[in-house]
């Protein structure tokens, strides 16, 4: 009556129910990775502010090098490919250029020593906020 | 007048089942996990084999059983730990019942204990996931997890399963045991066990 698939190397019986409930498991395991690890929430406009004062938007989208001036200096950030970086920076611990690209909306890296910071302004945040 | 209650062999059987999963899940306690909330969930196996051998109801007792008075012993009754415990076995408990009876219901999808343990360990994880979000961690960031909890509790629920299924083989086949299984077994899936030895 119930069907045999086959003899398991340990000599359990495989039963049908058992293959349909574990290829759904993989089917909801997959969707799940899919909805909740791969965000689609890239921004579009970065943000630039200098000493706390807005000081420019930037455009994601078009790929450039901006040299933004601050209080030890001037940080230069460069986009490509929609994403942003620190690329030099006069500060002594290179936070901000360690912070990498960045590209989904809300992502944020400041240089303070040198009152730079850059955040990234997209449809659907990732953080509403964050302290420090 | 003073009356008796006469306990039936089954409810013998329930609190020796009971007392086994207690005893594997204190022993499992012990051990350090990977990831919070993350855990082998050994003490799964005896709730299965008491689904398997004797039917929901039974596997309710054991279970429900396993989480009280394992929380007593070890000291976390009334925490937040027993009530996502609490969660996760009424979850597990809730979708075996499903399960049970669709196996039933559909003899062509017939479900063997490898499904029960995969259905009761997928589901045992969600619920208690839920139970996490909904009282003790509302914030959105926790569903980041929920992928790396569920591919745990598939892999551990295959391995339950696996050790469930030889347990319960063993067990049918002893012929000491043969007699106390008698009444109360979901009986397509005990005769489809014993067909195994001939």
């Amino acid at each position: 009556m119930i069907n045999r698939l086959s003899e398991r190397y340990l000599g359990e019986k495989l039963f049908t129910g058992d293959l349909v409930i574990l290829l759904a498991a993989l089917i909801v395991l997959v969707m799940l990775y899919l909805q909740y690890w791969h965000s689609n929430a890239n921004g579009e406009q970065v943000v630039v502010m200098v000493s706390g004062k807005f000081w420019s938007n930037l455009d994601l989208y078009e790929d450039q090098v901006i040299e933004i001036p601050g209080k030890l200096g001037i940080s230069i950030v460069s986009i490509s490919n929609g994403k942003i970086r620190f690329r030099s920076s006069p500060c002594s611990t290179k936070q901000c250029i360690h912070q990498g690209w960045l590209h989904q909306g809300g992502e944020f890296a400041a240089c303070l020593p040198n009152e730079v910071s850059v955040q990234i302004v997209g449809p659907d945040p990732r953080f509403d906020s964050i302290n420090f | 007048m003073s009356q008796v209650i006469q306990s039936t062999k089954e409810d013998h059987l329930i609190a020796w089942l009971a007392a086994l999963a207690i005893t594997i899940h204190i022993a499992e306690s012990a051990f350090p996990s990977p990831l919070p909330g993350v855990k082998p969930g050994l003490a799964n196996v005896v709730t299965l084999v008491t689904l398997l051998l004797m039917g929901w109801r039974a596997a309710i007792w054991v279970s429900l059983l396993r989480v009280l008075v394992g929380s007593l012993i070890i000291g976390t009754f009334l925490t937040p730990t027993f009530f996502l415990s609490f969660a996760g076995a009424s979850s597990s408990l809730l979708a075996l019942g499903i399960t049970v009876g669709f196996s039933t219901k559909i003899p062509a999808f017939a479900v063997g204990p490898l499904g029960y343990s995969i259905i009761a360990a997928m589901a045992h994880m969600l619920g208690q996931f839920y139970a996490a979000y909904w009282l003790f961690i509302p914030h959105t960031a926790l569903f980041q997890l929920l992928p790396l909890l569920m591919t745990a509790a598939l892999i551990f629920g295959i391995v339950s399963g696996l050790i469930a299924s030889r347990v319960t083989k063993q067990l049918m086949d002893s012929p000491a045991l043969k007699p106390l299984f008698q009444q109360g077994t979901t009986a397509a899936m005990a005769s489809e066990l014993k067909e195994k030895t001939l």
